[in-house]
């Protein structure tokens, strides 16, 4: 039992860890809350690009979806999280049917389904845009309410950041349970080879939509926490692109065979990224023209990320195994 | 008494890729128990034939009927679930897992918990004498190897039909000898078997009964040396009797 | 809406997908021909406009002469692109592909901001402001010459791909890569050429474009996106496709924004892309062929 979350258990462990220190920094603190944050986020969206092979670029749909549920639901209706989570992860769940039905039915794959969850993010991202009462451009805030426990309003960071440990477990733990049992080894089959799968009784639509729906809700979970936390939401922040292309980024750079791959792009780009923002002013883009060139290189010459390194060296040896192979006569006799 | 169900039944079967007519009119029938094998030359149409038996191609005419339930149309995972599995003329094994890994993939259709799913993949590799290759990374097994393993995977679904596809093309004699011995204990097990063969040898050594495909067209079904006896066929084969 | 702002809408929505099916060809050849989807497509011709802004500026060239000089430089990027860094990427999973062609996008974005600063730039002449009466309808100088250009230029591809021995060769490959190979043909050699001949088209767009259109670093994302939209509709790999794809997006773009606000006629073209994906997955003409 142990051994089968222990994927799971040691990142949670340093998160906990790296909550405590940001205890005592303030600073450290909001780092730590992006990292986690995101790099979950990251983590949730590679169950389907890495494991399922279906890589998603419009993934901020669901962020999206998240975040603006709780905005508007509070603004709108008063609601709290305790009523606005739970209907933004049923929304992304439906959203994540909808689209997987028109993408999978249709067989697109590759490029094509790429493309696709783009463009369903661009429109949403757009009308988002021109919407008065979703704050168009501007985006929302979210005001301070005297009732400030219900809607998760605290004066310091840290309970946020208690929050998102729990994220990153729930997120963790789960997806292990899901990759350990019979759906982890039916995806990465479809990942491989759907055809093949298929004719071993892989249902490939139902694991499909299963694996996008289930990224799908802790993504827009992530969203939800992201408003809360920030009491402000608008497109870009949520909806755009960009933060699309960071779960890729960050997923390629910490391995995409790995569960907690992603996390550790998350690690590694979020604070160095604060670093030299800090230390060379966000005017300097001499950083990113660096930092896209890297991940060009990284991606071409070291597909299995650097997660994929460090856990290779954690795999078991099949080298000795192969030895044993050789010297196994040709035909052995069954039981 | 009534005759005995047969397992396969295909009437009429016909597969056309716009005007290019792979299969027409293949009608045949397999009893449960059998080997049955599907012979005739490259292009004949034989892996089409394949590919519209476990659905992965819808076909253009013709029906098939499994233990007497119609399966044309159905999903190849749902054709699986009803007990006809099928092995590929060129074997990928899943990336980045080991053999059981790879075997425990096609468990899963009968034994969704991971523990069970894990003991049948065991014994279907030692059904194929590959168990103490286990915890190997499954790209690294040798052609004959992987052949094993795509048996494997395939009877760890639990048929009650196997379609076997060239399995034994480009093997060593021992190697062909030794899967061929395989192939005749899993059916004594109560496998059914239809396999398709170059090696008309091998065809009359296994099989009891068989039909054999040229362009698409059935020349001849029936008892496997009448079949291949059969003066048409011998006209198709003219120049190459045994490969 | 009266009939004349249809007509104009109309008129507006064809000179632009002229102009598209240009962006959008070089696209379509080289994931036709490589199966490989460019991400920093729309950059290259961003680089292409200031490229011909430059030869406006510090040359004094009509942007009309500046495609002389700006096409052959992006025809040089693409070959040397192919050879430094997308043939090693082919080799790569498809993942790992996209993360090195938006990787490319986005530093050739930063290197275009750190040189030339996030102004927005026009090529303005005595022409920028002229335009021609069409009946009821107007239209602008610089769209008329752009879209003029485009449609003669995708006359010459379509003649380049039908009637020459490189065109032929590329409509092999793309169909059947093995087979090609097979027959002996330099796969790499076709490659490379695709990959030039894609890049080179934005070379000659770009110049004519900025005399129309403002440039900034971020101008090529937008038109990756259309272009990604009008491939797919039209259907990878398929030229008319490509040509139809454009002209749609264009058109259906025109009239939603004489209709409806910016924001929301810029979502016109992705609905139009789930629109087709629902109705006809394939494109509406699709090129076929396997790997």
């Amino acid at each position: 039992m142990l051994r089968r979350f222990l994927p799971a258990l040691v990142p949670t462990m340093l998160a906990i860890a790296g909550f405590g220190v940001g205890l005592a920094d303030p600073y450290f603190m909001e780092i730590f809350i992006m990292v986690g944050l995101i790099g979950t986020v990251a983590v949730a969206w590679n169950l389907m690009a890495g494991f399922t092979g279906l890589v998603s670029l419009g993934h901020s749909l669901f962020f999206g979806i998240g975040a603006y549920t709780v905005a508007y639901g509070q603004v709108g209706f008063g609601l709290g999280p305790l009523a606005t989570w739970p209907i933004a992860m049923l929304m992304a769940a439906a959203s994540a049917l909808c689209i997987g039905l028109l993408c999978f039915r249709y067989g697109l794959r590759g490029y094509f389904f790429s493309i696709a969850t783009l463009a369903f993010s661009e429109v949403a991202f757009l009308l988002v845009s021109a919407t008065l009462w979703l704050g168009r451009s501007d985006g929302m805030m979210l005001p301070s309410s005297p009732d400030a426990l219900r809607y998760l309003q605290f004066d310091h960071k840290w309970p946020y950041g208690l929050i998102i440990v729990a994220f990153l477990a729930l997120t963790l733990f789960l997806s292990q349970a899901f990759l350990t049992a019979r759906p982890g080894y039916y995806w990465r089959a479809l990942r491989d080879n759907e055809g093949a799968a298929e004719a071993l009784g892989v249902p490939a639509m139902r694991y499909k939509l299963l694996v996008f729906a289930l990224s799908a809700v802790l993504t827009a979970l992530g969203g939800a926490i992201f408003a809360n936390t920030f009491a402000f939401v608008d497109p870009r922040s949520t909806l755009g692109v960009e933060l699309s292309i960071q779960l890729l980024v960050f997923g390629i750079i910490g391995g995409l065979g790995l569960l907690w791959g992603p996390l550790l792009g998350a690690a590694l780009l979020i604070p160095a990224g604060e670093l030299l923002r800090t230390y060379l002013g966000s005017g300097f883009h001499g950083i990113n023209i660096v930092a896209y060139a890297l991940l060009m290189m990284l991606a071409l010459l070291l597909p299995q990320g650097l997660g994929g390194v460090l856990g290779a060296r954690l795999a078991r040896p099949s080298a000795e195994k192969r030895a044993t192979a050789d010297q196994a006569p040709a035909v052995e006799a069954a039981s | 008494m009534s005759a005995p169900q047969p397992l396969l039944a295909v009437a009429g079967l016909g597969k056309s890729f716009g005007g290019l007519k792979a299969v027409s009119d293949v009608s045949f029938t397999v009893m449960p128990g059998e080997i049955f094998g599907i012979i005739g030359p490259n292009g004949a149409g034989k892996t089409t034939l394949f590919n519209c038996l476990s659905g992965l191609l819808p076909l253009s005419a013709g029906t098939v009927h499994l233990d007497g339930r119609r399966i044309d149309g159905l999903r190849p995972h749902e054709i699986c679930r009803l007990g006809l599995a099928r092995t590929f003329q060129i074997v990928r094994p899943f990336h980045g897992m080991s053999v059981l890994e790879n075997v425990k993939v096609a468990a899963f259709a009968r034994h969704p918990a991971s523990a069970a799913a894990e003991q049948h993949a065991r014994l279907a590799l030692g059904r194929v004498g590959m168990a103490h290759l286990a915890d190997l990374d499954a790209e690294r097994l040798s052609v004959a190897e992987m052949r094993r393993l795509e048996i494997a995977r395939a009877i760890a679904t639990e048929p009650r039909l196997l379609l076997l596809d060239e399995m034994l093309a480009g093997l060593t004699a021992t190697e062909a000898a030794a899967l061929c011995e395989q192939i005749r204990r899993i059916n004594a097990e109560g496998v059914t078997i239809m396999m398709v063969e170059h090696s008309v040898p091998i065809i009359s050594e296994l099989c009891g009964n068989a039909i054999v495909l040229n362009f698409g067209e059935m020349l001849a079904s029936g008892a496997t040396r009448a079949v291949l006896d059969d003066a048409q066929v011998q006209e198709a084969y003219l120049g190459s009797a045994a490969s | 809406m009266s009939t004349t702002i249809f007509l104009q809408a109309l008129l507006s929505g064809l000179t632009n997908g002229a102009i598209y099916a240009l962006v959008a060809v070089g696209l379509t050849l080289v994931f036709g021909v490589m199966r490989i989807v460019n991400f920093a497509h729309g950059e290259f011709l961003m680089l292409a406009m200031y490229g011909g802004y430059l030869a406006f500026t510090f040359l004094g060239l009509d942007p009309i002469l500046a495609v002389f000089l700006v096409a052959p430089v992006l025809m040089l990027m693409g070959y040397l692109l192919f050879d430094g860094l997308i043939r090693p990427a082919l080799k790569v999973p498809e993942i790992n592909q996209m993360a090195v062609t938006l990787g490319l996008s986005l530093l050739l974005q930063y290197l275009a901001l750190v040189a030339f600063k996030a102004d927005n730039l026009l090529v303005t002449q005595e022409r920028s402001t002229a335009s021609i009466w069409l009946g009821p309808v107007l239209i602008q100088m610089p769209q008329a010459i752009a879209a003029l250009a485009s449609i003669i230029l995708l006359g010459l591809f379509y003649l380049v791909l039908r009637k020459t021995d490189l065109g032929l060769i590329m409509r092999v490959v793309s169909q059947s890569r093995d087979g090609a190979a097979l027959s002996g043909i330099d796969i790499s050699g076709t490659y490379r050429w695709a990959m030039a001949i894609g890049l080179g088209t934005l070379g000659i767009a770009g110049p004519l474009m900025v005399s129309a259109l403002y440039v900034n670093p971020h101008v090529g994302q937008l038109f990756t996106l259309k272009a990604f939209v009008i491939v797919i509709v039209g259907g990878m790999g398929s030229f008319g496709g490509v040509l139809i794809g454009a002209l749609l997006v264009g058109i259906a773009e025109s009239i939603a924004a004489s209709w409806l606000t910016a924001s929301v006629a810029a979502a016109v073209p992705f609905a139009l892309l789930i629109l087709v994906m629902l109705l006809r997955p394939e494109g509406l003409v699709p090129a076929g062929g396997s790997r």
